[in-house]
């Protein structure tokens, strides 16, 4: 069984041959499953190969390689919007480590067949958004395509159009038992799996290196270069490289994870929305350099939540003037406007005929059995097989593939069979159906052993249309298509979830499907403008809203950190021995923690009768009080969800930092015991700064780490500021415990104790956390900081003057520099440190000002735009008896 | 006949707008009942841009974008009409509805096929059971289709009270049918979801319409305002318009600016805007009859 001992890194064979090696395939989970065809007499090869290898891992080898998968998943986020309590999805399609296998041969049919009905829906969607002659010609029947909401009449752009349309299109393919190959469904307006289906291949890859040594398994590489290269075809730029957006809905969207792994894959600035702005009738990328043309834009959003423009759904505020940009030819959209139309279940039913009647050629990949009730014979075999419950069906709308209304009619009573018939008769053509399918079982892992599961499998195409130019009534068949040679392979316990193709795959289990092939294949590009390399960019095309998170990623980062160490610190004090009232600092710590609204209000010197128990119930709040806007719990949520918005930004080692500060927060609730709780808060400061640590070390100075570390200096000097104001506002001078307190909090102990290795005292302790700019936790130290951020950003034009931010930071640094710390000493009769304190509100407001300052103008683009008050029609009426009543 | 039309749209914002994007459905459009002699659109500010273009119905839209900050957009549309009378028809010598119905599921000819398009829901006429239930009764068997139609419309003029107050852009059709108030929109909305609940195809008809003032007085500048009534579709005969709101079949009163399925289609003033604090909107209509035409 076991392969030759050729060594690949990263694939130890399994546990050396003294130990038995439990074998993952048993001859009964294959001989079951309808996938794997022994009509021949034995197993065919793309099977053998595989079960010979996994069982050559065995069973323990495979389950320890499968954990190690599992932690790349984890990596790579695909825990599924963890962030989002009340909006968790889970992560649709998890994987699984068994592979589908296609042979060379049925995927060649595969590829054929896919390409064929690829080039039909891209010729039908041409034609019904174009001269319309499939229609006119009765070839396509008009009421599928105009009594179809998802008909987009201000998307057909007539003939002058300019740019060609570029489809990505999904096949959903179920294998019979008998061998036969069906699609069941096809996906035309922003199919999702393309980037699970990618990222299946790079766990598997990690887990099964061999497998894409010794077998054939074919790449999906060329696939997306494809697609990449095809886009920028449909840019009609000839000279620069295009700028492509991908358009998202951003993280409420179901699949958002998978977004963010495609755009970076395939080098796309995610967008959302209010990214993106129209002016004169082209698209443009609000940066924080400005605004920047938009090329193409491939959506992932549906046409109705694109444009407001467009009039369908006014929930949404979409991109106004989109469609009038597309419309002039100045940007092109992947998929097209409207495509959704293509969806239509009673156009599927009618692709045998429609390949006949344009292609000239029959299908090559058959239909599941679907039918359209519109044709009389249809509706008159469909209400007899209702009637006398001969066949069950699943019925559904000719025009949406969502099935928002689907009926089952095995379960059907009387009376609802009457309904249904009615409703039926009453436009048959609106109705769509199909009669139930039973896919191939594949064998999925588990630990408990394997278990055969029915498999769909979605596989990808894309294709360009030419369009002919102006004053051409010809229509052109010029259309290119590509299949990927891979998919995902769907896998569920119910039959019915894999056709139906509205069902978003909750539920499902997925498969990386491997098409495999005789010889290694080689990429041939099919398009030659774009051969010569590309300028490397390093541009700040950072969009405004992922500044703007950024922004406040770093500031709730810091803001929770600053807080946590003070509430540590007096947690510290209230379970020590010594009883509150004889902690002397004990008032500081009230001040600041009133100062930071952990605690309501200072309740003061605390004396003998002082309750440590209620101050510990107001410190729980602060800490998971839910009601409590600043408590930690809900500065950390706020931290996640904005990081959560700009996933797509941070790196993988981020991303798990943050993933263990979510999981320290799942923990904190009422019942955690004093010591526990100090623990906690220990471990989310320790993981907080190792995710600082990382943004220092890894990521790269673009724009977005400045704005993230402008957030985090805002917060400190504030922070510090704080700090230094609660020792000031007492009624005396600050004892030594007070500035050793003072010290702990800010973290700046070691620092101070080697450089001044006496007892405590003001002076040294405010020019150490005030002035000194090269202590990191300094308020001058973060002044420098900014400045410097600030000189780098990008400006529209050489301003003749400094921007205000820049004179407010200007302005802070000289302060303190100039500032003298004896006379900062000097005492006062009202304060206790008059100079001092003037100073420090002086850079309390003035920090907040240089905030506002930024967001106003760097950050005020994201602002998006509103619908105007409709006009509304009539005011003098009615007119009867003026006008001309001639009935 | 022939008018003169003047239509301003004035709106004023609170701040001054940094960005606004427009589309405006203002230009009168050729029909056979109707020529647009010449019109034209003026913009205060000037636009960035504007482009004009036939929509899928043959509409002329212009889609305008304001870029610099401006406090108000003032949109003043003016057109000279002649209005071609179409020739009176005999509602009891029309087609029964039911063979109306079926001529139009086999769109045979190409007049056919293009009307065909109205039968089916729109985005603010959705298929309403009280509402087929309402047409059900109208619509008898045997019925001849205008006959039924102008019964129809007819019951909309006494059942339904006009109110400006009642409903607004955005009331639903069911709500509007449901309460028996409304405008001329809700009005034209209400009778072709009735037609299109009887398989027949329908169209909105969005426009102007000539008022007198009352007897004595002379027209007031401004007085007037746009319209909108609905339009059968009878197999051979072609388009017929019907005033729901007035009970009328227009004539020479009614000039046509655009039709499609719904307001929403042809909304003769839509668009968003940036920044710009709460604004006010204020809308003038003035028709005026040219008198060298034949008298009315």
């Amino acid at each position: 069984m076991r392969l030759t001992n050729e060594s690949i890194p990263g694939d130890d064979p399994g546990p050396s041959g003294e130990r038995p090696v439990t074998p993952v395939f048993t001859a009964d989970i294959l001989n079951q499953s309808t996938a794997v065809d022994f009509s021949s007499g034995k197993m065919p090869p793309h099977w053998d190969g595989l079960a010979e290898y996994l069982n050559s891992l065995g069973t323990a080898e495979l389950s320890r390689r499968w954990q190690k998968a599992q932690q790349i998943i984890q990596e790579h986020g695909s825990a599924y919007n963890i962030f989002n309590p009340e909006t968790a999805t889970e992560r649709p399609w998890a994987l699984d480590p068994i592979p589908l296998p296609i042979s060379s041969h049925t995927w060649q049919t595969l590829e054929h067949g896919i390409q064929q009905r690829t080039k039909l829906l891209a010729l039908i969607f041409k034609d019904i958004y174009g001269h319309q002659n499939f229609i006119k010609n009765r070839v396509i029947p008009a009421e599928l395509i105009f009594g179809n909401p998802g008909f987009l009449r201000q998307c057909r752009f007539g003939p002058d159009r300019f740019t060609p349309d570029h489809h990505l299109f999904s096949s959903d393919l179920i294998r019979l038992a008998d061998g036969r190959w069906q699609v069941g469904s096809h996906g035309t307006q922003t199919p999702a799996g393309t980037g699970y289906a990618l990222e299946n291949r790079v766990i598997l890859t990690r887990i099964l290196p061999r497998m894409f040594h010794s077998r054939k398994v074919q790449r999906l590489a060329p696939f997306f270069k494809y697609l990449n290269m095809s886009l920028m075809e449909i840019s009609g730029q000839k000279q620069q490289e295009p700028r492509i957006v991908m358009l998202c809905e951003g993280p409420s969207g179901a699949h958002y994870f998978e977004q963010v792994f495609l755009a970076r894959y395939l080098g796309y600035t995610l967008v959302e929305t209010n990214d993106l702005t129209t002016r004169g009738d082209w698209v443009f990328l609000k940066t924080l350099g400005g605004l920047q043309r938009v090329d193409v834009i491939l959506r992932r959003i549906p046409d109705y939540a694109c444009d407001p423009l467009l009039g369908t759904n006014l929930a949404f505020p979409g991109i106004p003037g989109l469609v009038q940009a597309a419309r002039a030819g100045n940007v092109a959209i992947s998929n097209a406007l409207g495509s959704g139309v293509l969806e239509s279940p009673g156009l599927f039913a009618l692709l045998p005929e429609l390949c006949r009647d344009i292609l000239g050629e029959p299908l090559i990949l058959e239909n599941t059995d679907t039918f359209w009730l519109g044709t009389p014979d249809t509706l008159f075999r469909v209400t007899e097989e209702i009637k006398s419950n001969t066949r069950p069906m699943t019925l559904y709308s000719a025009f949406s593939p969502a099935h928002t209304r689907v009926v089952h009619t095995r379960s059907l009573a009387g009376p609802k069979k009457q309904e249904l018939i009615a409703a039926i008769q009453a436009a048959p053509y609106a109705w769509a159906g199909h009669y139930p399918v039973e896919p191939f079982t594949v064998p999925v892992w588990s630990e408990q052993g394997m278990k055969n599961r029915y498999t769909a499998v979605r596989m990808f195409s894309t294709a360009i249309t030419e369009n002919a130019g102006p004053g051409s009534a010809k229509i052109s068949d010029q259309v290119e298509a590509a299949v990927m040679s891979g998919g995902l392979a769907r896998v569920a316990d119910d039959p019915e979830t894999l056709v139906l193709s509205g069902t978003r795959g909750k539920g499902q289990g997925a498969k990386d499907a491997w098409c495999l092939s005789e010889r290694p294949t080689e990429f041939k590009s099919m398009l030659h403008r774009f051969t010569t390399p590309f300028e490397i960019h390093r541009g700040s095309d950072l969009p405004s809203r992922v500044a703007d998170n950024m922004l406040w990623l770093g500031r709730y980062m810091e803001r929770t950190e600053g807080m946590l160490r003070v509430i540590r610190s007096v947690l510290m004090r209230v379970h020590s021995e010594t009883r509150l009232d004889k902690v002397s600092e004990m008032p500081f710590f009230f001040r600041v923690m009133a100062n930071l609204k952990i605690i309501s209000s200072d309740p003061g010197r605390p004396d003998a009768s002082f309750s440590v128990r209620l101050i510990e119930k107001e410190l729980y709040r602060s800490i998971y009080g839910v009601a409590v806007q600043s408590s930690i719990l809900n500065c950390l949520n706020n931290a996640l969800q904005v990081a959560d918005r700009v996933r797509d930004r941070l790196s993988d080692d981020s991303w798990q930092i943050l993933g263990r500060i979510e999981k320290g927060l799942v923990r904190i609730n009422p019942k955690n015991q004093s010591a526990e709780i100090l623990e906690m808060l220990s471990d989310i400061i320790l993981n907080m700064s190792a995710f600082a640590g990382l943004a220092l070390e890894s990521m790269t100075r673009g724009m977005g780490w400045r704005f993230m570390d402008m957030g985090r200096r805002i917060e400190r000097a504030l922070h510090m500021t704080n700090v230094m104001a609660s020792l000031v506002q007492g009624h005396t001078v600050p004892d030594s415990n007070d500035l050793e307190a003072v010290l702990e909090v800010a973290d700046s102990r070691i620092t101070y104790h080697t450089r001044y290795r006496t007892t405590l005292h003001m002076e040294p302790l405010v020019d150490l956390l005030l002035l000194d700019e090269i202590n990191p936790r300094s308020v001058g130290f973060q002044l420098a900081a900014l400045h410097s951020h600030l000189e780098t950003l990008p400006k529209p034009h050489p301003l003749p003057f400094r921007t205000k931010e820049e004179k407010i930071i200007l302005d802070l640094t000289t302060r303190l520099r100039l500032a003298d710390t004896q006379e900062l000493m000097i005492l006062g009769e009202k304060h206790v440190l008059p100079n001092l304190d003037a100073l420090l509100e002086k850079l309390n407001n003035d920090l907040q000002g240089l905030a506002d300052s930024i967001t106003q103008h760097y950050l005020s683009r994201i602002e998006t735009e509103k619908q105007l008050n409709g006009q509304f029609e009539g005011k003098g009426y009615p007119v009867a008896g003026t006008v001309n009543n001639e009935i | 006949m022939k008018y003169n039309i003047r239509h301003r749209t004035h709106y004023q914002y609170e701040s001054p707008a940094s960005l606004s994007h427009s589309e405006l459905v203002l230009i009168p459009r050729n029909s056979e009942f109707q020529t647009c002699i010449q019109s034209r659109v003026s913009l205060t500010p000037e636009p960035s841009a504007r482009s004009m273009r036939q929509d899928y119905f043959g509409n002329t839209v212009i889609n305008i974008c304001l870029e610099s900050p401006h406090s108000e957009l003032d949109i003043l549309a003016e057109a000279e009409v002649t209005l071609h009378p179409a020739a009176r028809l005999v509602p009891d010598q029309t087609q029964p509805w039911e063979q109306v119905k079926e001529t139009m599921m086999r769109y045979e000819t190409p007049k056919d096929l293009e009307a065909f398009e109205f039968i089916f829901p729109s985005p603010m006429i959705r298929p309403d059971k009280e509402i087929a239930q309402w047409a059900a009764e109208i619509f008898t068997p045997g019925t001849p289709v205008l006959r039924a139609a102008l019964d129809m419309t007819h019951r909309i003029f006494t059942e339904f009270t006009y109110d400006p107050n009642a409903t607004s852009t955005s009331t639903p059709l069911s709500k509007a049918f449901e309460i028996k108030r409304g405008v001329c929109q809700d009005f034209a909305h209400v009778g072709i979801a009735c037609l299109r609940a009887m398989g027949l195809a329908a169209r909105y008809v969005s426009g102007y319409l000539n008022t007198q003032p009352p007897p004595g007085k002379s027209k007031l500048v401004g007085a007037d305002a746009s319209h909108a009534w609905l339009s059968l579709y009878i197999p051979g005969l072609g388009w017929v318009d019907m005033d729901p709101t007035n009970d009328v079949m227009p004539k020479d009163q009614h000039i046509t600016l655009a039709w499609g399925r719904d307001y929403g289609d042809v909304t003769p003033v839509r668009g968003t805007v940036l920044g710009g604090g709460n604004h006010r909107l204020q809308v003038a209509v003035d028709v005026m009859q040219q008198q060298t035409g034949p008298a009315a």
